[in-house]
């Protein structure tokens, strides 16, 4: 066995989040052994379990956006991983590093900079660029790697909309565990229908909305059941958890609104549904409606980003985004025709949702780079 | 009671099979096996397979299929006022390039599009790169288009000795580089005969396998006058030889300007031959990171890339390899089960 990893991955973030999952299925398939940096936590923890080697990187805030002093101070932390990650890279020599997120990309890239001999960098795009400052620097990094890897074409599109990564940037939908995530045997459940909501109680994914498409549906579907799967966010999360229960104990979705909080089976969670309601107006790719799909269910969701390029006629309903009354008409017409669309949601997740095969194309994508 | 999904089978019925044709026969035969109450088949005598038979598809199918919710139509074509149609889109050459075709063809097809476009409750597509294409063209809703690529069947991954056919067809003195398809200005088969030179002083010879349409122009081929090798013309080839045809070739060149899918792809990744193909139309979706690419004008890095992939070992494992694997990906089985499934929450939703 090779004493060099195949591959160096780095991620910024120490939770276990989407990206995080897809950075462990895509891990999992590449050749030999693989070397994780990033924070201690339940990434590190999920990889070790993994039999991933992990190499802890300090734990640093990298955010731009939230304070003044966050804007000044998080270059400065920034330089300090890239300086972590070129100590790591150094010793470690990978034949190549794969920059996990945006983050992880800018400091691998100032990082790897002059570093002799210099192992080729991948870069794993998974979120829509958050500010014209933060997509110049992300795009200009983006061109010094030797391979970019979006999770969505839209992904792809807003990273490089003039083409000039041209060559160089492909596009690998990741997938699920389809045995895992599989419809139930048997018939659909019985009982009301019930549209579920899965994710972060946080602000951009729009649970907001989810009450008032509930709330629009009732003429339609007067027994409707909403369910609200997912832990909030940070105080922000929390404040707006507060709202949703108030919004949900109004008239109109008294009773008919369940805030279950995280659930520890999603796939069962999924199965027990009638369909999935997505509600983030942005949503760069869409991991639980990939779920979702594997595990046979429809799906609700706004008309762009990620989930314009998942969910088509045959496996569900899409509504304008921010459209309460649109997204009330979209849940009524999959409800009704529940049992065609999820045969049409597993097909599909079949044919394309595969992780193995995901992992197998990020595999020959690193292979090559790493020949290179 | 009436299957509530009509089939249009007209083109099974050609006896020389072209993509169209193929994905046709492969629908027809195992749409009913997938769900035997839901569709019935209609199709003309063998005679109105062709150009006779748009008589027959515009005026006596939609009576036949009257009592059917849907007439599935999956070759292109369609009963042009009707209005519970589902149809196969494999393409949008005519519209995209208007002079590949013969003026009477390209005008039945562009109303055949636009009438998809207007009236059509579900389109279906190869690949999302036509299902685009619809939405930019055509302005028709992504809400009614649906994209399910294409398969390749078992027996491309299990061709045999090719060294027989090799034999009859007079191809077993040199490795060859081989191109499938109709010879057609879209296929852009006179790149072949371009580089055909320049493949031949490095060993290899260019074969073409397909035939002719009288409605489509064939675009320039090799000067009259010229001397020297150009890329020979085996006619074409019939379905069983093709595995074998697949396999035996060094190297499969798809040079086309446009593609709805790129089925010859596929078919020679199955068959362990590595693939070239143009940076054009669907077929970097079709193919992606599994085959070499070259723009479709640029006779040199065809050249380069046919020459690099038959002749660095490692380079075409790796291709080789890949194209395998893609091909796993793509069975007929699938192609079916996800039409079925698109035609059934059409039944549903409608």
């Amino acid at each position: 066995m090779s004493p060099h990893p195949q591959a160096l991955l780095v991620n910024y973030a120490a939770l276990l989040g989407g990206a995080e999952r897809i950075l462990l299925d895509h891990a999992a398939a590449l050749d030999g052994p693989v070397a994780l940096a990033c924070p201690e936590g339940p990434l590190a923890a999920a990889a070790r379990e993994a039999g991933i080697a992990v190499h802890p990187l300090a734990r640093r805030r990298l955010e731009l956006r939230a304070s003044a002093r966050d804007r000044i101070a998080t270059p400065l932390r920034m330089g300090a991983q890239a300086r972590e990650v070129r100590r790591l890279t150094a010793a470690l020599r990978p034949r190549c590093v794969v920059a996990w997120g945006m983050r992880a990309l800018l400091s691998c890239s100032a990082g790897l900079r002059g570093l002799r001999p210099r192992p080729p960098l991948v870069f794993q795009h998974n979120d829509l660029l958050p500010s014209p400052f933060v997509g110049r620097a992300v795009r200009a990094a983006a061109r010094r790697a030797d391979a970019v890897v979006a999770l969505s074409d839209a992904i792809a599109a807003d990273l490089d909309p003039t083409a000039r990564l041209d060559g160089r940037l492909t596009t690998i939908r990741a997938g699920v565990d389809l045995d895992r995530f599989s419809p139930a045997p048997g018939p659909p459940p019985a009982g009301p229908p019930t549209a579920l909501v899965l994710g972060a109680i946080v602000g951009w994914k729009r649970p907001d909305l989810a009450l008032e498409i509930a709330a629009a549906a009732r003429t339609e579907l007067p027994d409707l059941r909403l369910r609200l799967a997912g832990a909030p966010l940070g105080a922000a999360g929390e404040a707006l958890l507060a709202d949703l229960r108030r919004r949900a104990a109004a008239p109109d979705l008294a009773g008919r609104v369940e805030i279950a909080g995280p659930v520890a089976d999603v796939p069962a969670a999924l199965v027990a549904a009638t369909c999935l309601l997505h509600c983030a107006d942005a949503e760069p790719y869409g991991m639980a409606i990939v779920e979702a799909l594997a595990c046979g269910r429809p799906v609700v969701a706004p008309r762009g980003g990620g989930p314009r390029e998942l969910v088509a006629p045959d496996r569900g309903v899409l509504y304008p985004p921010g459209d309460a009354a649109a997204g009330a008409a979209a849940l009524a017409r999959a409800v009704a025709a529940a049992p065609a669309l999820g045969a049409g949601a597993r097909a599909f997740a079949e044919s394309e949702l595969d992780v193995t095969v995901a992992g197998e194309r990020f595999r020959a994508l690193v292979a090559a780079v790493a020949r290179q | 009671m009436t299957a509530p999904i009509a089939i249009n089978a007209r083109a099974a019925q050609r006896a020389e099979a072209g993509g169209v044709e193929r994905v046709v026969g492969e629908l027809v035969a195992r749409l009913p096996a997938l769900a035997p109450d839901r569709y019935r088949m209609l199709a003309p005598p063998p005679a109105l397979a062709h150009r006779a038979g748009h008589a027959w598809e515009q005026l006596a199918l939609p009576a036949i299929a009257r009592r059917s919710r849907v007439l599935f139509c999956p070759g292109n074509t369609a009963p042009l006022a009707g209005r519970r149609n589902a149809v196969f889109v494999h393409d949008l050459a005519p519209l995209v390039e208007p002079e590949w075709y013969s003026r009477p063809y390209r005008a039945w097809h562009h109303l055949q599009l636009y009438a998809v476009a207007a009236r059509a409750e579900l389109a279906i597509t190869p690949s999302e790169f036509v299902r685009g294409q619809l939405a930019d063209r055509l302005g028709m809703s992504p809400e009614r288009t649906v994209a399910v690529p294409l398969g390749v069947d078992a027996r491309f991954a299990a061709a045999g000795d090719p060294l027989p056919l090799r034999r009859r067809l007079g191809l077993a003195d040199r490795p060859y580089v081989l191109a499938v398809g109709t010879a057609t200005a879209r296929k852009n088969l006179g790149l072949l005969d371009a580089i055909a030179p320049r493949l031949a002083e490095s060993g290899l010879d260019v074969a073409i396998a397909g035939g002719s349409r009288d409605y489509m122009p064939s675009g320039p081929g090799p000067a009259p006058n010229r001397s020297g090798p150009v890329a020979r013309r085996l006619g074409y080839v019939p379905e069983p030889d093709l595995p074998a045809l697949y396999a035996g070739a060094a190297v499969l060149a798809l040079p086309s300007r446009y593609e709805g899918f790129g089925l010859p792809c596929l078919e020679a990744m199955a068959a362990g031959t590595p693939v070239v193909a143009a940076r054009a139309g669907a077929l970097p979706e079709t193919c992606g990171d599994a085959a070499l690419y070259a723009g479709p004008e640029d006779p040199d890095g065809f050249a380069d890339a046919c020459l690099a992939a038959a002749n660095d070992p490692s380079l075409g494992a790796r291709l080789v390899a890949a194209g395998r694997a893609r091909a796993a990906e793509r069975t007929w089985e699938a192609t079916a089960i996800r039409v079925d499934a698109a035609l059934g929450a059409l039944l549903a939703l409608r």
